[in-house]
């Protein structure tokens, strides 16, 4: 007998759970339906290029523009800033016109990655 | 045309990470005993030592650039470099009154010590100076052009450098120089990063003690110098040489 593999129990989870269960502030809202694989938690940005994997979330207190480039170059799924840390002007024009994924917390890069182990990720 | 040796980034006693000789006086001695004939003394986020270093400078054979180091909102590290200092002071009181209220804290950070004409410590500055401005690089570099200067991204590669806290330089930012790291060469450079091929490299000390002040750049020039001239030698040009 084969056997059938159901959908919803192959366990992966997209962007719009996370951003629901972490209560996220939408700085620029893209695509939603996104698969999150994992986190990279980093602020130098030269670091971030080389480690950072696609499909990750990143979490950061950078707001310069930078970040957004940084974001398509590794194809992370969302840029979080956290500690309510504020996003350059520029930084969300960017975002809005390469449709980025930028969401704001106000809690730390430690309380998220807690929260996000607490959900699976 | 006159062959001139210079360092454009070394710290004072202002600098709480300088050593406690590095006055204003000792600074220039030294660099004269080093053969140097341009510096410039870049403290972190304050100018209050160059007026002194100046008039120090008037009577003895070197040419002082007015310049600070300032650290931006992101972390980094900029040098502006000016004609004099008045345009240095404007810049600078925007600087200071954008760095945070915090105190220094001397037995942590060092001593931030303000001398005379006479190079005599005469007070400390009380506000720690080793911080963050709340200005942006654009900001800073706005900025500095304002007030008739040059911004230079200090040791772009290193800590509190441009590249190695943002990535790569912002394709938007109206700068024409950027600072190498002293142990790197141009085609160090120009083979990792080749689209800063587009910049000319400046090479300084970035001195803390006295005995690491030597020339890094070596640059042929008219006898009587002006501020702008220096600049448009830099690297790009047949007469200029990296001495390190």
């Amino acid at each position: 007998m084969t056997k059938k593999i159901i959908m919803s129990e192959v366990n992966y989870l997209i962007l719009k759970d996370i951003y629901k269960k972490l209560e996220l502030e939408t700085i620029n809202e893209a695509e939603l339906t996104k698969e999150v694989k994992g986190c990279y938690i980093g602020d130098l940005l030269s670091n971030v290029m080389a480690r950072a994997q696609e499909g990750e979330l990143w979490i950061t207190i950078q707001g310069h523009q930078n970040v957004i480039a940084v974001a398509l170059l590794t194809e992370v799924s969302a840029v979080i800033v956290c500690e309510d840390i504020e996003v350059d002007e520029n930084t969300i024009k960017r975002a809005n016109e390469k449709e980025v994924n930028v969401f704001r917390s106000n809690l730390s890069a430690y309380d998220l990655a807690k929260k996000l182990v607490n959900i699976g990720i | 045309m006159k062959e001139y040796f210079i360092d454009l980034h070394i710290h004072s006693v202002l600098s709480p990470c300088a050593d406690i000789t590095m006055t204003p006086g000792n600074i220039i001695n030294k660099a004269i005993e080093k053969d140097l004939n341009i510096i410039s003394i870049t403290d972190h986020n304050s100018n209050k030592n160059i007026a002194s270093a100046m008039k120090i400078a008037k009577n003895k054979n070197i040419y002082l650039i007015p310049g600070i180091e300032v650290q931006s909102k992101e972390e980094i590290h900029l040098l502006s470099y000016f004609s004099n200092v008045n345009d240095l002071n404007k810049y600078s009181n925007t600087i200071y009154n954008n760095l945070p209220n915090i105190k220094n804290d001397e037995d942590k950070f060092g001593y931030q010590i303000i001398v005379n004409e006479k190079d005599e410590f005469i007070k400390k500055e009380e506000k720690l100076l080793l911080n963050s401005t709340n200005l942006t690089i654009q900001n800073l570099v706005n900025l500095t052009h304002k007030n008739n200067g040059i911004c230079v991204p200090s040791h772009i590669d290193r800590s509190f450098g441009l590249i190695k806290n943002l990535g790569f330089i912002p394709e938007e930012l109206d700068i024409s120089f950027i600072e190498m790291s002293l142990n790197k060469s141009l085609n160090y450079y120009y083979e990792t990063f080749p689209y800063l091929k587009k910049y000319n490299f400046l090479k300084n000390s970035d001195s803390h003690y006295l005995d690491q002040i030597k020339p890094t750049m070596k640059v042929c020039l008219p006898e009587k110098l002006h501020f702008e001239e220096i600049f448009m030698y830099f690297n790009k040009h047949d007469n200029f040489d990296y001495l390190l």
